[in-house]
């Protein structure tokens, strides 16, 4: 089940809020929280739910074990390790592993075709903070059971983050209260993410696909309408995604951490990533960067971390191997920031530090978005090709590439910070408060009509 | 500051009883019932499914509920239609804007919706466009081989050149897919029905349908006459009469643009005393009379062409009770619909096979060297246009 779809508005959300609000005390609402989440995640994945079933009863033994057993906790944590790396590795990479040894050496072995379970990277990620975070003594283990099972399968970040650390929301498995500032706040936000994803990523998806998925290659400029659209469409899907879990998680008592702050408002491409997927960067520089020894060693040794964390980000995106150009690409980026341009960068202009840095993500995200090295190599062909035109009548012979670029300038405009500037330009402001609120409120009536205008649903963070 | 803390708790309380409210609309169905039938989309409507552990773990239960979620809210079919309306609005907005930076564009083709466009800025009419059958256009062998090696007989082809596989930017190469696909055919002789222009194909066929119209097929006939006898002197060219039935064709059906500036035209011919067998049964095949006669169904959306000249069946036989003339099978389309009586006029007898639905007629697949051998028959014509060719591929879009 997807947050943008019918069923998950007009029914789930109804009745697990119904249910949430009727029962007192904080296990029966947790109780209600892990046994709709379980059925969210079942409602996509009815056989896959065991193997998250299987997973929390692990993992909790192996978090309770090491607490009871101090000597054992190293192999305990290993086991955990094995169990967790070995599912994601087994369901999301195996094929890939597989195909590419068929490639690179000319075998015939079978390559499995294997569903990947929704949201595995997500809750993958989420569990190994907690075995981590316990063996490290920085957490105590959870002996509830219940109160681990929720913080595992808590529906609003399940599929699509943000990847919450269990630090984070441990004290609010226990303890947490929900005001009527938390709900309502909660529930716009859920709202304004909801016409995000709607209204801008489902709109600016039908050109991407309209141009990256065409049979013949479309002209130069087609390519790049193309490009900074499939740009908007991610941002707006997935930050649309992270604003309805943090708004849900809200209006049951729960703070998430921020996932997105104005990503391509970034001067530089270290702040590009300390402002894009911030829980996926924060995870990785706890759990992979510093334990690798961070920037604390020598050149040479900080190079190699980088670049094995930035492979492992690539990979962590999808299992290809554009997505391991699409890691190394910022991984050599990051390493030329930071060795090679140093400060000069501090003396270009930040307008221009701010467009060269969007344009960097740009092309990014064309590494990121082709099928195959073979498409990539196929639409950098294309989009260098400045002579060529047609594209006038590219989008006159396609009505998807045409007909949503009137939100074009929109998105754009959804992608600066002024909402923010004005909330802190009229901080207690009613008439602000009260168009804020009638926004929402006109978002989440714009997104109905156009889900039920529109069959068009995709959901590009299905696949992680 | 009191008094602004009271009235920001009044907003939000106000937010969250519309909200819930709105949340709420779906919990509604089972108490007002649930709707069959949508008048403006002239379709059934999806209805709250039952739930089975089969239908869960197969996922349908949930693509089930999520239809019925979006076909039985509230108002769901008043929301969507205005959506679509804002959306056409918009995009021929955008279309012309762009024409009018570069006037050029006008004469191209304008997408409607995927797959079917305007072409040149004409709104009147609705054309596909030229589809990629390299691919493809190889399995033609699979088709040619049965009737390739029929013997005793006298093979023809007519290609039917409709939007599908005609590029109206560039009519040079119109008979590029017809020159493929006829190499595959040991024939004793075929043509090709194109049109030289955009100009000339709306002249031949239907603005909102895949057919051709009443010019475009009494031209056919003559042209296949042309081919099969040469010597004889077709029928007509008939009556030609506005029924006044305004036609809305496939390509109107499919794309919901529904156009009111086309009314439907029949050609009727003085043709000696025949008798036609559909499916093994003696009947009258269409309706062309009751056409003539000012009787004809008025919904905005019937198929004019296949209820006046008659449906698709898998077998037809027309026997004009004549000898010496030959016997006709004719491996067809609904292309030959209207002209099956005109082609079998020429003949003693004419089977008129539809592959597609003889299978389900007959009980086998169909055999042209044991239908040719058990009907005496020595001549063969194919008429259709490229799916007739291709059944494997591509079938989207109008049907055939």
């Amino acid at each position: 089940m997807v947050f943008s779809s019918l069923t998950f508005l007009f029914i789930f959300l109804p009745a697990v809020l119904l249910f949430y609000f009727l029962l007192p005390g904080i296990r029966a609402k947790n109780a209600v929280l892990c046994l709709f989440s379980l059925v969210f995640y079942a409602w996509g994945e009815p056989v896959y739910v065991l193997l998250m079933i299987a997973s929390i009863l692990l993992n909790w033994l192996a978090g309770f074990g090491m607490e009871r057993f101090p000597r054992r906790k190293k192999l305990l944590l290993i086991l955990a390790l094995v169990f967790n790396l070995g599912a994601i590795g087994y369901f999301k990479y195996a094929g890939f592993f597989l195909s590419s040894l068929n490639s690179l050496f000319s075998l015939h072995l079978p390559v499995l075709q294997i569903a990947l379970p929704i949201g595995i990277s997500f809750y993958t990620f989420q569990i190994l903070s907690y075995v981590i975070d316990v063996y490290h003594g920085r957490t105590a283990a959870q002996r509830n059971l219940l109160s681990l099972a929720t913080y595992i399968t808590m529906f609003p970040q399940l599929v699509a983050g943000p990847i919450v650390r269990y630090e984070t929301v441990r004290e609010e498995l226990s303890d947490r209260r929900v005001t009527l500032n938390d709900f309502t706040e909660g529930l716009s936000r859920f709202f304004f993410g909801l016409g995000k994803k709607v209204l801008i990523a489902n709109q600016m998806a039908l050109v991407a696909d309209a141009v990256f998925d065409a049979a013949v290659l479309p002209p130069a400029g087609a390519l790049w309408i193309g490009a900074l659209c499939y740009a908007m469409q991610i941002y707006f899907d997935f930050s649309g995604y992270s604003d309805m879990a943090i708004g849900m998680g809200r209006m049951f008592g729960f703070h998430f951490t921020e996932n997105f702050n104005y990503p391509y408002t970034a001067d530089s491409v270290t702040d590009f990533w300390r402002r894009w997927h911030i829980s996926l960067s924060t995870w990785f520089r706890e759990y992979v960067y510093i334990p690798l020894g961070g920037n604390r060693c020598g050149t040479a040794r900080h190079i190699f971390n980088m670049l094995v964390v930035w492979l492992l980000t690539g990979l962590w995106h999808g299992a290809a191997w554009t997505f391991v150009l699409w890691g190394l690409y910022y991984g050599l980026l990051l390493i030329l920031e930071k060795h090679v341009l140093g400060g000069v960068l501090n003396h270009i202009p930040k307008a221009v530090r701010r467009i060269v840095t969007f344009l960097l993500a740009l092309f990014g995200w064309i590494i990121f978005r082709s099928e195959s090295l073979t498409a990539l190599g196929r639409f950098l062909s294309g989009a260098f090709s400045f002579g060529s035109s047609g594209t006038g009548a590219f989008l006159m012979s396609n009505a998807n590439a045409l007909s949503p670029l009137i939100l074009l300038p929109i998105a754009v405009l959804g992608c600066l910070p002024w909402t923010r500037w004005l909330a802190k330009r009229f901080p207690d402001s009613g008439v602000f408060a009260a168009l804020r609120l009638a926004c929402a409120f006109l978002i989440w009536f714009a997104s109905i009509a156009m889900l039920l205008g529109e069959s068009y649903n995709p959901f590009i963070y299905f696949r992680f | 500051m009191g008094s602004m803390k009271k009235q920001k708790k009044a907003l939000q309380i106000c937010f969250l009883i519309l909200s819930a409210a709105s949340l709420l609309l779906f919990w509604l169905v089972p108490f007002i019932g649930q709707k069959d039938i949508s008048e403006t989309e002239n379709r059934s409507l999806a209805r709250l499914p039952a739930l089975s552990a089969g239908s869960f773990l197969s996922g349908a239960y949930q693509d089930d509920l999520e239809k019925a979620a979006g076909d039985q809210l509230l108002l769901s079919e008043e929301v969507r239609s205005f959506v679509k309306g804002a959306q056409a609005s918009t995009l021929a907005g955008e279309q012309d804007l762009l024409c009018r930076v570069n006037p050029s564009l006008r004469g191209g083709y304008t997408q409607i919706t995927e797959g079917y466009y305007a072409y040149q800025g004409d709104e009147h009419r609705i054309v596909e466009k030229l589809q990629d059958y390299e691919d493809s256009v190889p399995d033609a062998a699979a088709f040619a081989g049965p009737f390739n090696s029929l013997e005793g007989v006298t093979r023809y082809l007519y290609f039917i050149n409709n939007s599908r596989v005609t590029d109206f930017d560039h009519p040079e190469e119109n008979s590029r897919i017809y020159d493929r696909i006829r190499s595959f055919f040991s024939l004793d002789g075929s043509a090709c029905f194109a049109a030289d222009s955009y100009e000339d194909y709306c002249r031949w066929f239907y603005q909102t349908d895949h057919h051709w119209n009443d010019q475009g097929f009494y031209r056919g006939y003559t042209e296949i006459l042309k081919l099969l006898k040469p010597d004889e002197t077709p029928a007509g060219p008939g009556e030609r009469l506005e029924t006044g039935a305004v036609f809305n064709g496939s390509y109107a059906r499919i794309t919901k643009s529904l156009r009111a500036d086309e009314h439907f035209v029949v050609r009727s011919f003085d043709l000696p005393k025949y008798t036609v067998t559909l499916n093994g049964k003696r009947g009258t095949y269409g309706k062309l009379k009751a056409y003539q006669n000012g009787r004809f169904p008025s919904e905005p959306l019937t198929n004019h062409y296949a209820n006046c000249y008659g449906g698709d069946y898998g077998e037809i036989v027309y026997d004009f009770g004549t000898e010496g003339r030959g016997r006709l099978l004719l491996v067809a389309s609904s292309y030959s619909n209207p002209i099956n009586a005109l082609i079998a006029s020429h003949f003693d007898k004419t089977y008129v096979i539809d592959q597609r639905y003889y299978e389900a007629y007959a009980g086998q697949a169909f055999d042209p060297s044991a239908y040719v051998k058990e009907h005496s028959i020595d001549t063969v014509l194919l008429l259709g246009d490229i799916r007739l060719f291709l059944p494997g591929a591509d079938t989207e879009g109008g049907g055939a």
